[in-house]
């Protein structure tokens, strides 16, 4: 299956389409099973059946029909939210091989799979500072004149919806704020850079890739040492296009 | 990369085959790291700090596993490793699933040699029955017509026929996935007959002499 691969500048910024990608069973399988955070035996036919064919059934929504209706199971079933977190946490790592020639050593899968906790880090570090300029060189503004650091923190995600997958985005956006605390004393100048990969998975599907960049670093490192914890829109108006 | 980093990295492939005591051995050397608490010196040093974490949490089921055992007793012991595969570049664990059913994972132990992994996995499909995608459909919709060749992607599948029915997967992280299937109608009493097939498959894709092989087939938990 070839989805459509957008690359865009923060959440709401400019954007360009890359070729589009191919998510195959075999490639999705194998890879959300190493980078997934559930337990799920065979994830190559659950990702055929809930993104490939949609061979889930489903019926029309009913105006004025309450959501959770108790008929809802005899329509068919509802996709387990831990099948479709494994698909969302691989896809970056499909991306980062694919289109930013990433070397298996530099994707490290550091999702502490801790349950109940807030998570303190992304999904992932890659080390993809020297690929980012020339494959997203049409959305990065200009002049840019902060340096790339070497070590990148990316959030992956999946989403069945437009909605819900902006929502996957602020979301992803919070991730990259625990992260920055962590390093704001010891690697300030990483501070503020990030990618956020997105999976839209109902038709029309969509792989979007958010470029996560500091627009006024100096203030950003300043109210950042504040806290971000409920603090999410401020920090956002210091980044591009969040 | 650091070596920290790889570490890390191989251990996390290692814990996904189920080659626990290879991914305890990696992370070991970080028993002694903090918890991730409150800030980092680098990204290395959350690597390190999650490679802590992953420890604890590994040995942490090993402890539930000892105890799970203990309630088995000697009469129907529950056994925690596989047989382990190992070649100059990668190293598997071949569980033993169900009666008929075998499943390999195998991973790189050294990073640098993904392409050559890519490479040789072409190769061998190409010898063996590729996996294709169907482009028709037979009207009852259980044979194929028209097939093609899947897109270009860094992975592969193919197939490869015997007593021992293998079907390979190797993906864009270089995760090697091998389920096997007995298809004789008697079961076989040969762990060699159930590994042979396997180490040669393992062999023609790290063609450099296999190094050792440990332990027996054992059935997952």
């Amino acid at each position: 299956m070839d989805v459509q691969l957008k690359i865009q500048l923060g959440l709401y910024g400019n954007s360009a389409y890359l070729t589009p990608i191919r998510l195959d069973v075999g490639s999705m399988g194998s890879t959300s099973s190493w980078a997934g955070s559930y337990h799920i035996l065979a994830m190559g036919r659950h990702y055929d059946d809930y993104i490939m064919t949609g061979a889930l059934m489903s019926l029309p929504p009913i105006s004025g029909f309450p959501l959770a209706h108790p008929y809802q199971q005899l329509a068919g079933k509802i996709r387990a939210g831990g099948v479709t977190g494994n698909i969302g946490e691989c896809v970056a790592a499909l991306f980062a091989r694919r289109y930013l020639s990433a070397q298996l050593g530099q994707i490290a899968h550091i999702k502490p799979r801790r349950p109940f906790r807030q998570n303190k880090s992304p999904d992932y570090l890659m080390n993809i500072g020297s690929s980012i300029s020339s494959v997203f060189s049409g959305i990065i503004p200009k002049p840019f004149q902060l340096t790339w650091p070497d070590w990148w923190p990316v959030e992956s995600k999946a989403r069945n919806s437009d909605n819900a997958s902006s929502e996957g985005r602020r979301d992803a956006l919070k991730q990259l704020f625990a992260y920055w605390s962590l390093i704001r004393n010891s690697q300030s100048p990483a501070v503020g850079f990030g990618l956020i990969v997105g999976l839209k998975y109902q038709p029309p599907r969509q792989l979007r890739i958010s470029l996560i960049l500091p627009k006024n670093h100096p203030t950003l490192l300043t109210e950042l040492k504040k806290g971000y914890k409920n603090r999410e829109s401020i920090l956002r108006s210091y980044l591009h296009e969040c | 990369m650091s070596v920290d980093t790889n570490n890390f990295i191989v251990a996390t492939f290692a814990l996904w085959a189920g080659d626990f005591e290879y991914a305890e051995t990696l992370l070991s050397r970080y028993a002694h790291v903090p918890a991730l608490n409150g800030a980092v010196e680098s990204p290395d040093d959350l690597i390190r700090r999650t490679s802590a974490l992953r420890l604890r949490q590994l040995r942490q089921k090993k402890g539930e596993f000892k105890e799970l055992a203990a309630e088995h007793g000697l009469r129907n012991p529950v056994l925690a490793n596989p047989t382990v595969l190992v070649t100059n570049h990668l190293r598997g664990a071949l569980w033993r699933t169900s009666a008929r059913e075998f499943d390999l994972r195998a991973y790189l132990t050294d990073l640098t040699w993904d392409e050559s992994l890519l490479r040789l996995a072409h190769n061998e499909a190409n010898q063996h029955e590729r996996s294709l995608e169907p482009v028709e459909q037979t009207n009852s919709g259980l044979g194929f017509g028209d097939k093609q060749p899947p897109k270009t992607t860094r992975g592969v599948a193919w197939t490869v026929t015997g007593s021992l029915l293998l079907r390979a997967q190797l993906s864009d992280m270089c995760l090697l996935e091998v389920n096997g299937l007995w298809t004789e109608p008697k079961l076989t009493n040969s762990d060699e007959e159930i590994k042979g097939p396997f180490l040669k498959l393992l062999h023609a894709l790290d063609p450099d002499l296999v190094r050792s092989v440990s332990g027996s087939i054992k059935q997952t938990g």
